[in-house]
C-alpha cells in the first residue's frame, strides 16, 4: 500500500475560556489514503471543524493544539514553524470553507482572488488563462466574463464554485471541505457535492469532507469517521458502516435520517451533546445511550477494531448487532 | 511577526470584579472635586489678589506651580479654576442630553414630519463645524458663562438626538415592541418602560466623552477670550495669558494644561468604564 | 453616477438651510446691527446708509433675499478692519488654512496607520496597551495647549522650527506649518489610530482573512492586501467627519502660531467686532465642511465595489 495522504494521530485541541478549558478535540485519529473520499460526520460541537482547522494550523488563538500529530508527506505539521506550514497551505493541502459569501473578500474580483495564489511561476497572461481554465473546470459558464466579477454579484452556488476553483488552483494532494454546501440552497447542495467529488477523483486528490448529511455520505464517500464530543466514535468504509453500524451514536444517526433505513420509523436521539468543559470520564454518549451500563461511565473507552478496517469506541458492540441492518 | 491575534480582550470587565478603569477614574474624579471644593483650605493664597513683588517666579516650594505676571500663585489659580471648568462641564451637558434625547426619541418613534423637522435641523447644525458655530454664536451674544451655556446648549444637543433616534428606531422594530402593542400596552408606556431604557445607554456613554468635549471647548473659548471673563482663573484663559511669557515664564501657560489633561483622562476612564459596564450588563 | 447625483441632491437643501441659519445668527446681536458693525464713532448717516443697503427696515425675508443675492454675485461683504472686500482677502487666507488642514491630515495618516497595525497585530500585549495609553493623552488635552508645549520645546528652546508666521516659498511653508500641523494632527491621529485599530481587529476576525491564510498566502500579503484594505474603508468616512471637526481646531491653532489663515481671521474679526466678516467666514467654514463630507461620500463607492454596484 502506498504512503497515506494524511495520518492524524491522537490529535487534541483545547480552547481556554473564562468559564474553563473547552476540550474541543480529544484524541482523534484517522488515516486518509491518496485519492480517497473521506468524510468526517457529526453534529455541531463534535469537533469536526476544529479538527480540520487544526490540520492546517488555522486555529484562532486562544484555541491551540495540545497533543497528537498530523503527518503529511512524512512530516508532522503540528510542531512545524509557521513559514513552512504556509508553504503547505494551498499547495499540499487546500481548504474550502462553509460560507462562500463571508470567505471571499468582498472588495477583490474573482480573478484577483484566484490569481493571488498563482503568482509564483507564471506570467500574468498565464495566470489569467489558468484562472479561466479553473472556472471552467468547476462549471462556471462564461468564465472570461466572470473573472471581473465581485463576490456579491455571483449566486451562492457560483461563489462556492469559485472557492472550489481557488482550492484546486495548485492541485493539492488533499482537499479539506468544511461543510461546503451548508450555506447553499438545498436544490444545489447535491450538485456542488457531486462536483467536488468528481473533481477530486479526476485530479487524484484525497478529500476530507466535513458534513452532517448522511445521505450524501452514503452516496459519495469511501470511508467515514463519525465524531462525537471531540472523539472519533466509529471509523469504517461507508458500505460497512451503514450495513453494520457498531456504535450507538451511529445507529442513532442512521435511524434519524429519513430514507436510509425503511424498515424502522424515524427515531431522533434523545438528549443533548455534553458540555466539553466539564467532560467526565467514560463514554460521552452514555447519558443518551440505550445500551449504557456502569462500565461505560467508568473509564477511558478504547478504540477497538470490530471488523475489516472497522473501528469503534464502544464496549457494547456485541449487543449492537441487529439494531440496524445486520 | 506573530499571526494576527484573536485573543479575548484581557481588559474586558469580569463579572463581579470592579472595573479597573472605572475605579481609577472615580478616584481621580474624587480628588479633582475635592481639590476644587477645598481650594480655599488647601492654599493660603488668593486666586485673584495681585502681588507684583512676586511676579513670574519659577516653581518652588512656596509656589509649586510658580507665579504669573501679576504675582498670583498659579497652583492656587489652577485649583480654583477646577471649580469653574467642572461646573461648566457638568451643567452644560444637561440641556443637550435631555433635549437631544427627547427630540431623538420623538423623531424615532413618531417618524413622519416630526422626524423630518428634527433631522433637518440636526443636519443643518451639524453642517457647521462645532467650534466654529459655538464661537460664532458667542461672537454675537458676547462672552460670559451664561452665554457659553446657551451656545453649547444650542449646538450640542444634535449628537444626542441622532444617537437616541437611531436606537429608538432599532428598538421600535424589535419584536418585543410588537408583542407589547399586541397585548394592548399604551404607547407612552411602551416608550417609557421599554424603548427608552434600551435607547438611552449609548447616549449616556457619549455623555462621558461629551463632558471632556465641553471642558476642552470651554478652555478653547477661554483661550480665545470668548469665555469666562477675567480675572476668573479659567484654565484656558490662564494659558492664553501665559502666552506672552513663554520664554521667561513657561509655567504660567503650561501648568493649567496639565490640569486639563488630568481632567480629560479622568473622564475618559470614567466614560470607558461606564461604557464597558453598560455593555456587559446588556449581554 | 446616480448615487453621486442623489448625494449632491441631498446636500443642496441643507446648504440652503445653512445659509438661513447663518443669516439669522447676526440677529443675535443686541441692538442695531448696523451700529454695532460700524462702531461707536460712525456717523448717523453712515449707519442709515448701511441699514438701507442691507434693507434692515424691510421684512426679514427680503433681507434674506438681499443677503443671498450678494452671496450669489460674489459680494461677500467688506472687512471693516482691512477696508477691503472679503472676497479679495479670501483666497490667500483660505490657502493657508487648507494647507494646514491637509498637512495635518497627511501627518495623522502617516502616524496612525503603522501604530494601528502594530496595535492590532499585537492585540492586548504590551505594544497594544502602550499605544492605547498613548492615544488617550491627546484626547484628554486641549489642542492649543499641546501647540504651546510644542512651541516652547521645539521653537523656543531648541529652535528647530519657527515659532510663528507662514514663511516664504513651498519649503518655508512646510517648515512654518510643521508644528501647527503636528498640533492639529495630534488629536486627529489619536482618533484615527483608535478607529483603524478597531477596524483592523474586526476585519482580522472575518472568514475571508481565514480563507486567505488557508490559501497559503504570505502573512504580509494577507495583512496588507486583505486586512488593511478592508479596514481602511470605514475610515474614509471617518476622515471626512473628523476633518470637518479639525477645521474648527484651525481657529485655535492659527491663533497660537500666528498663521494668516481663515481661523485666525475669524478670531481677529470677532475681537474687532467685524461682524460681517464673522458671518461670512462662518458660512465659508460650513460650506467647506459640507464639501469635504460630500467628497468623502463620493469617494467611498470608488473604493468599495459593493456600494458602487448597488
Amino acid at each position: 500500500m502506498s504512503e497515506p495522504a494524511l495520518v492524524v494521530e491522537n490529535l487534541r485541541v483545547e480552547i481556554p475560556t473564562r468559564r474553563g478549558v473547552v476540550h474541543a478535540v480529544r484524541g482523534v485519529s484517522f488515516t486518509v489514503q491518496p485519492g480517497e473520499t473521506f468524510a468526517l460526520v457529526g453534529e455541531s460541537g463534535s469537533g469536526k471543524t476544529m479538527t480540520c482547522r487544526a490540520i492546517l494550523r488555522l486555529l484562532h488563538p486562544p484555541a491551540r493544539i495540545t497533543g497528537g500529530s498530523v503527518r503529511f508527506r512524512g512530516r508532522d505539521l503540528v510542531p512545524m514553524p509557521e513559514e513552512e506550514v504556509e508553504r503547505i497551505r494551498g499547495r499540499g493541502i487546500a481548504m474550502v470553507f462553509q460560507d462562500p459569501m463571508t470567505a471571499l473578500n468582498p472588495v477583490l474580483t474573482v480573478e484577483q482572488q484566484i490569481t493571488e495564489t498563482l503568482t509564483n511561476s507564471r506570467s500574468p497572461t498565464e495566470q489569467r488563462r489558468r484562472a479561466v481554465e479553473l472556472l471552467r473546470q468547476v462549471g462556471i459558464p462564461d468564465p472570461e466574463r466572470r473573472l471581473g466579477s465581485y463576490p456579491h454579484q455571483l449566486s451562492g452556488g457560483q461563489r462556492q464554485r469559485v472557492m472550489l476553483a481557488i482550492g484546486l488552483a495548485r492541485v493539492p494532494a488533499l482537499l479539506l471541505a468544511d461543510e461546503p454546501t451548508t450555506a447553499l440552497d438545498v436544490t444545489i447542495q447535491a450538485q456542488i457535492l457531486r462536483l467536488i467529488v468528481a473533481l477530486q477523483k479526476d485530479l487524484g486528490m484525497a478529500l476530507i469532507l466535513v458534513t452532517h448529511d448522511l445521505g450524501i455520505v452514503y452516496q459519495l464517500v469511501d470511508r467515514v469517521a463519525v465524531m462525537y464530543a471531540g472523539q472519533v466514535a466509529e471509523l469504517a468504509a461507508t458500505a460497512e458502516l451503514f450495513a453494520r453500524p457498531r456504535h450507538p451514536y451511529t445507529i442513532g444517526l442512521i435511524g434519524s435520517v429519513p430514507g436510509l433505513d425503511r424498515t424502522r420509523p424515524l427515531m431522533p436521539i434523545a438528549g443533548t451533546p455534553p458540555d466539553l468543559i466539564a467532560i467526565d470520564q467514560g463514554c460521552p454518549f452514555a447519558p443518551r445511550c440505550a445500551w449504557a451500563s456502569d462500565e461505560c461511565r467508568a473509564g477511558e473507552i478504547p478504540f477497538v477494531q470490530v471488523g475489516d478496517a472497522h473501528w469503534s469506541r464502544c464496549i457494547k458492540t456485541d449487543q449492537l448487532a441487529g439494531a440496524v441492518g445486520g | 511577526m506573530a499571526t494576527l491575534a484573536h485573543d479575548a480582550p484581557v481588559s474586558a470587565p469580569i463579572r463581579g470584579h470592579p472595573h479597573p478603569g472605572l475605579v481609577t477614574g472615580g478616584i481621580m474624579l474624587l480628588l479633582l472635586v475635592a481639590a476644587a471644593a477645598l481650594a480655599p483650605v488647601l492654599t493660603p493664597y488668593d486666586a485673584e489678589a495681585q502681588d507684583l513683588d512676586q511676579m513670574l517666579q519659577a516653581p518652588s516650594i512656596s509656589h509649586p506651580f510658580g507665579t504669573d505676571n501679576y504675582g498670583r500663585d498659579v497652583l492656587t489659580r489652577v485649583l480654583y479654576g477646577a471649580a469653574i471648568d467642572l461646573r461648566i462641564g457638568a451643567l452644560a451637558v444637561v440641556f443637550p442630553f435631555v433635549f437631544g434625547a427627547l427630540t431623538g426619541a420623538a423623531a424615532g418613534y413618531y417618524g413622519g414630519w416630526v422626524d423630518t423637522i428634527v433631522m433637518r435641523t440636526v443636519d443643518v447644525i451639524t453642517a457647521v463645524p462645532f467650534l466654529v458655530l459655538v464661537i460664532a454664536i458667542l461672537a454675537f451674544l458676547g462672552p460670559g458663562e451664561i452665554n457659553i451655556f446657551i451656545a453649547i446648549g444650542a449646538v450640542g444637543w444634535v449628537t444626542y438626538s441622532r444617537l437616541v433616534r437611531g436606537e429608538v428606531l432599532r428598538e421600535k422594530n424589535l419584536e418585543y415592541v410588537a408583542a407589547a402593542r399586541a397585548l394592548g400596552y399604551r404607547r407612552w408606556r411602551i416608550i417609557l418602560g421599554h424603548i427608552l431604557p434600551n435607547a438611552v445607554p449609548p447616549a449616556v456613554i457619549f455623555l462621558a466623552s461629551d463632558v471632556i468635549l465641553v471642558i476642552l471647548t470651554t478652555a478653547s473659548l477661554g483661550f480665545l477670550g470668548l469665555g469666562v471673563r477675567p480675572p476668573a482663573p479659567e484654565w484656558g484663559m490662564m494659558i492664553s495669558e501665559g502666552r506672552e511669557f513663554l520664554s521667561n515664564g513657561w509655567w504660567v501657560a503650561t501648568m493649567p494644561g496639565f490640569a486639563c489633561m488630568y481632567t480629560g483622562i479622568t473622564f475618559i476612564l470614567l466614560g470607558d468604564g461606564i461604557a464597558d459596564l453598560l455593555r456587559v450588563r446588556g449581554q | 453616477m446616480n448615487y453621486a447625483v442623489r448625494r449632491i441632491g441631498q446636500t443642496l437643501p441643507v446648504a440652503v438651510l445653512v445659509t438661513v441659519l447663518i443669516f439669522l445668527l447676526i440677529k443675535l446681536l443686541p441692538g442695531d446691527p448696523a451700529a454695532a458693525i460700524l462702531g461707536e464713532r460712525a456717523s448717523d448717516a453712515a449707519i442709515r446708509a448701511l441699514r438701507t443697503q442691507w434693507g434692515l427696515d424691510r421684512p426679514l425675508w427680503e433681507q434674506y433675499a438681499v443677503y443671498m443675492g450678494n452671496l450669489a454675485t460674489g459680494n461677500l461683504g467688506l472687512s471693516l478692519r482691512y477696508q477691503t472686500p472679503v472676497a479679495d482677502l479670501l483666497p490667500r487666507r483660505a490657502t493657508v488654512t487648507l494647507f494646514l488642514v491637509l498637512y495635518s491630515m497627511a501627518l495623522s495618516i502617516l502616524v496612525a496607520v503603522p501604530l494601528a497595525l502594530v496595535a492590532a497585530v499585537h492585540r492586548d500585549r504590551w505594544p497594544d496597551q502602550l499605544i492605547r495609553g498613548l492615544i488617550a493623552l491627546p484626547l484628554a488635552s486641549p489642542a492649543f495647549w499641546i501647540g504651546i508645549l510644542l512651541l516652547i520645546v521645539f521653537a523656543l528652546k531648541l529652535g528647530w522650527f519657527p515659532a510663528a508666521g507662514y514663511g516664504e516659498g513651498a519649503l518655508g511653508h512646510l517648515r512654518h506649518l510643521f508644528l501647527p500641523a503636528l498640533t492639529l494632527s495630534y488629536a486627529f491621529a489619536a482618533v484615527l489610530t483608535r478607529n483603524l485599530r478597531s477596524s483592523l481587529i474586526d476585519v482580522q476576525e472575518t472568514t475571508y482573512v481565514d480563507f486567505a491564510r488557508a490559501k497559503g498566502l504570505d502573512q504580509r500579503v494577507v495583512l496588507f492586501r486583505h486586512v488593511l484594505r478592508a479596514a481602511l474603508l470605514p475610515i474614509v468616512t471617518l476622515i471626512g467627519v473628523r476633518l470637518s471637526y479639525a477645521i474648527g481646531g484651525s481657529l485655535v491653532i492659527e491663533t497660537v502660531f500666528a498663521l494668516p489663515g481663515l481661523g485666525s481671521w475669524m478670531v481677529d474679526s470677532i475681537m474687532a467686532r467685524d461682524y460681517m466678516v464673522v458671518q461670512t467666514l462662518t458660512l465659508i467654514f460650513a460650506f467647506g465642511a459640507m464639501l469635504i463630507n460630500l467628497t468623502t461620500d463620493l469617494i467611498y463607492p470608488l473604493l468599495d465595489p459593493r456600494v458602487r454596484m448597488g
